[in-house]
């Protein structure tokens, strides 16, 4: 008897034992130096082609070295980034730095300082100095980071001129049209026109190769005089599908679809798709970035024949200039946006040290254009790559290598300087589409980031996403035909019935707070 | 494991009152290896569940569990009131209803297929190609499902020459469906079918020859001896399948629907994900979980009492 109980004592003991030590693990971590900052970052797919932590690249390794502080990079592995912030959010248990967008943080940034997640950097202003005099002085990109209530909730990527905003938009095979003898198009009817001979003469199978995402973009819908999701007119915030243009844009795109001269399958492309069909030559446009897409095919194109050219933004009528178009805010809420000191931290002063880094003149350049004599050389005032960026001798495209020197290519607590993108887009075709996307009037109609009341974040949430979801599979139904236009104002009314007027009401109250500030 | 519970409780059934102990005294290695398990459950099923309660919280990771704003039925107001909440009910109950009716058998077919099957090259090949699915992983599949049924795929080809019709099957709210069942059975049929082989294998051979003296033919013998003598076994797994109806597995779903066939495909476990880990909305997608999980247990008790009732087949 006694025997046994020992036994199931020593075993009770073991168990418990690695209980405890499971529990542990965390304490262990934290016991590193008092200069080393734990900085939770993405890691772009360029950068992981060539390393595994961001630590390995010049830039942060030169980044360390000025400022003299040592950062741990934790980099969130596979699946959805979302999903990693949300699981990083409910472990409560925070590093001291985290880039994301915190514009989708539930409540809003201003929720995340009132609940003790992040700080608020104005309350340590004289630790930032860099930062602090750079947004007093750029009254525009204040209102964009600033929350209504007047917070700074980050250290935020800024676009640091006009054009820098856009950088996507159509682009048709020039090499094709040529053949045609056809004009790069520029109203619907001329588009309609190109895609037919494209499908007719060049047997593409797919002309134009898009999802809703180029509409999301005010391509084609733009050209009647409304876009797809909230944007801004008559100084307050519309909805497109509710405008009468919308259904003439559907009824348009619904022909395309049945004509196939819109990819068949746009509800299910993705990338890999996308790639395939422009350069096996199934497709002959496209919604393209400057660099990973432009610039990507330019590169990879299958023959020397194989040219681009971009499109501007569809219209209605010959030389109107285009309403809509892509644009982003100078602020843009992508994902790597903003970066956040948490407020646990027990080094929040180091953080705002190392952080603040990027707004200097130094650091500006640092960022921007990597370490000066090794990825580029100031030529005439002018900071040039190096041909070890433009045209690596290991044959790392340009985008790889500025990925491991640079934070230009995508984004992160800095101002993007002009001079990245003159050189990232070198090539004629990327001037000259880079050129003709930028003239558009979208300025007056881009939504910029809005800051919705907490007590209203909530409600908002479950609107948004019940009519984001109806609105994505009626428009997708309209285009394929599984719904008939007859049941258009049904459709509608459904949409009012899930509460669309409500959610244009909440985010006209955070635009007039915007407008404001 | 069971015979040795059922004996247990047979003892102590005689012996009552201070039986546990001298049990324990007999049994205790088996006791012993209890332990593990049971904390396993304890830990892990057990201790998260006092988590179901943030359903009726605005709940926010950073306030915690006491710090949360109590917010009483309102998730579940919101969710039934929802207009998707018909939808969603209804998809779920088609997409996993159909699946039970045509996914369930379809082992048992295939089981009884190789027993009868003799040519041990034919069944060993029936076996392993229709066991390989189970091993690849469902992104996978659901990738090849994509390919197939593309306009360029051999299933979007052969019916596109059929109908005429050559647009995505995966863009047809009609063909989701069948898409989905399809290859579910697919991917699963081979898998589930190795428990009722080894159900099959336990069969006396005396009562086939006896049949077979008896003059029985092949289905006779089917309908007769096999189909009765895997009896609890089916039953036993169509009770715990009942117990998954409402669960359809968003990540299957995820990979295959889009935009275009919503109105069939989304469903109540999809609906879940895209509130919790798109919008962070954790009370709310609890509440609609928990629901959920509710209408699971209802179904899974509702057909075990059936089945005591009727076939003396009972889960506990």
């Amino acid at each position: 008897m006694k025997k046994v109980y020992k036994i199931t004592a020593l075993c009770a003991a073991a168990i418990l034992a690695a209980v405890s030590l499971v529990g542990c693990g965390k304490g262990e971590q934290a016991s590193t130096s008092q200069k080393t900052l734990d900085y939770w970052i993405p890691l772009s797919g360029s950068t992981a082609s060539l390393v595994d932590n961001l630590d390995k690249t010049p830039l942060y390794q030169k980044l360390q070295e000025v400022t003299g502080i040592d950062v741990n990079f934790i980099h969130p592995s596979g699946g959805s980034l979302s999903e990693k912030f949300n699981i990083l959010m409910a472990s409560n248990d925070f590093p001291d730095m985290i880039q994301y967008n915190w514009l989708t943080y539930p409540g809003g940034p201003q929720n995340a300082i009132d609940e003790g997640v992040i700080i608020d950097i104005y309350q340590y202003k004289d630790k930032a100095p860099n930062l602090i005099k750079y947004i007093d002085s750029n009254k525009e990109i204040k209102k964009l980071a600033e929350t209504n209530e007047g917070a700074l909730f980050s250290f935020p990527f800024v676009r640091g001129d006009d054009s820098l905003c856009v950088s996507w938009g159509m682009a048709l095979r020039k090499d094709w049209l040529d053949e045609l003898n056809l004009e790069v198009p520029e109203t619907i009817d001329e588009w309609e026109t190109v895609l037919r001979a494209f499908k007719e003469k060049k047997s593409a199978t797919a002309p134009l190769t898009i999802t809703t995402g180029a509409f999301e973009n005010s391509q084609f819908v733009g050209a009647y005089n409304t876009t797809m999701g909230y944007y801004i007119g008559d100084n307050q915030v519309k909805y497109g599908l509710l405008d009468p243009g919308f259904k003439e844009f559907l009824m348009r795109m619904n022909k395309w679809y049945s004509e196939g001269l819109l990819d068949n399958n746009f509800a299910l492309l993705d990338n890999t798709t996308i790639d395939a069909n422009i350069l096996n030559g199934a497709s002959g446009a496209a919604g393209l970035s400057l660099g990973n897409g432009i610039g990507r095919y330019m590169s990879s194109a299958p023959d020397d024949k194989f040219d681009l050219v971009g499109a501007p933004s569809p219209v209605l009528n010959k030389g109107d200039v285009p309403e809509f178009g892509y644009l982003q805010t100078a602020v843009p809420p992508m994902t790597n946006a903003f970066t956040v000191i948490c407020a646990d931290s027990k080094k929040i002063e180091t953080a705002m040290e190392f952080l603040d880094y990027g707004y200097s003149e130094e650091g500006h350049m640092l960022y921007n254009f990597g370490i000066e004599g090794d990825s580029y050389n100031m030529v005439d005032g002018y900071p040039k790559y190096t041909d070890k960026i433009t045209k690596n001798e290991e044959g790392h495209s340009m985008n790889i290598m500025l990925s491991q020197y640079t934070a230009s290519y995508s984004s992160g607590p800095f101002v993007q300087d002009k001079r990245y993108m003159e050189q990232y887009a070198s090539l004629p075709q990327q001037i000259s589409a880079w050129d003709t996307w930028t003239k558009t009037n979208m300025k007056e109609h881009v939504l910029p980031n809005l800051y919705i009341a907490a007590d209203k974040q909530n409600e908002l949430a479950i609107l948004d996403n019940s009519i984001n979801t109806y609105a994505n599979e009626i428009i997708t139904k309209f285009i394929v035909g599984t719904m008939s236009f007859d049941e258009y104002d049904n459709a509608i009314a459904e949409l009012k019935q899930r509460g669309i007027e409500r959610s244009l009401e909440i985010r006209n109250e955070a635009y007039q707070s915007y407008l404001s500030k | 494991m069971m015979n040795k519970r059922a004996a247990r409780t047979a003892i102590s059934q005689k012996t009552k009152q201070g039986s546990w102990r001298r049990d324990f005294h007999k049994n205790w290695k088996l006791y012993l290896m209890v332990i593990p398990v049971l904390m396993f459950y304890a830990m892990f099923c057990y201790k998260p569940m006092y988590g179901a309660l943030i359903a009726f919280q605005n709940f926010s990771p950073r306030l915690g569990f006491w710090g949360s704003e109590w917010i009483g039925f309102d998730n579940f107001v919101h969710f039934f009131t929802s207009p998707d909440f018909p939808k969603l009910l209804k998809n779920t109950l088609t997409i996993s209803i159909t699946t039970l009716i045509f996914g369930f058998p379809a082992p048992i077919l295939l089981a009884l297929f190789l027993n009868e099957v003799k040519n041990v090259h034919v069944k060993k090949f029936v076996q392993t190609t229709t066991y390989l699915p189970h091993f690849i992983s469902v992104v996978v599949v659901c990738g090849m499902v994509k390919i197939f049924v593309s306009p360029q795929g051999i299933i979007g080809m052969l019916v596109g020459a059929l109908t005429g019709n050559n647009s995505n099957l995966l863009m047809n709210p009609k063909l989701f469906l069948p898409i989905y069942v399809i290859s579910e059975i697919w991917q699963s049929v081979g898998w589930d079918s190795i428990i009722y082989l080894a159900a099959l294998s336990a069969v006396d051979t005396e009562q086939y020859e006896a049949a077979d003296i008896d003059g029985a033919g092949r289905f006779s013998k089917i309908f007769y001896i096999t189909l009765p003598s895997i009896q609890t076994t089916t039953i036993t797994l169509f009770i715990l399948a009942l117990g998954r109806v409402m669960n359809v597995g968003y990540e299957k779903i995820m990979l295959l629907y889009n935009p275009a066939i919503y109105e069939t495909s989304d469903v109540i476990s999809t609906y879940v994900y895209r509130l919790g880990f798109e919008t962070q909305n954790w009370g709310f997608s609890t509440a609609v979980g928990l629901f959920n999980s509710v209408c699971n247990l209802a179904l899974i008790v509702g057909a075990n009492t059936i089945s005591k009732k009727y076939k003396n087949v009972s889960l506990w």
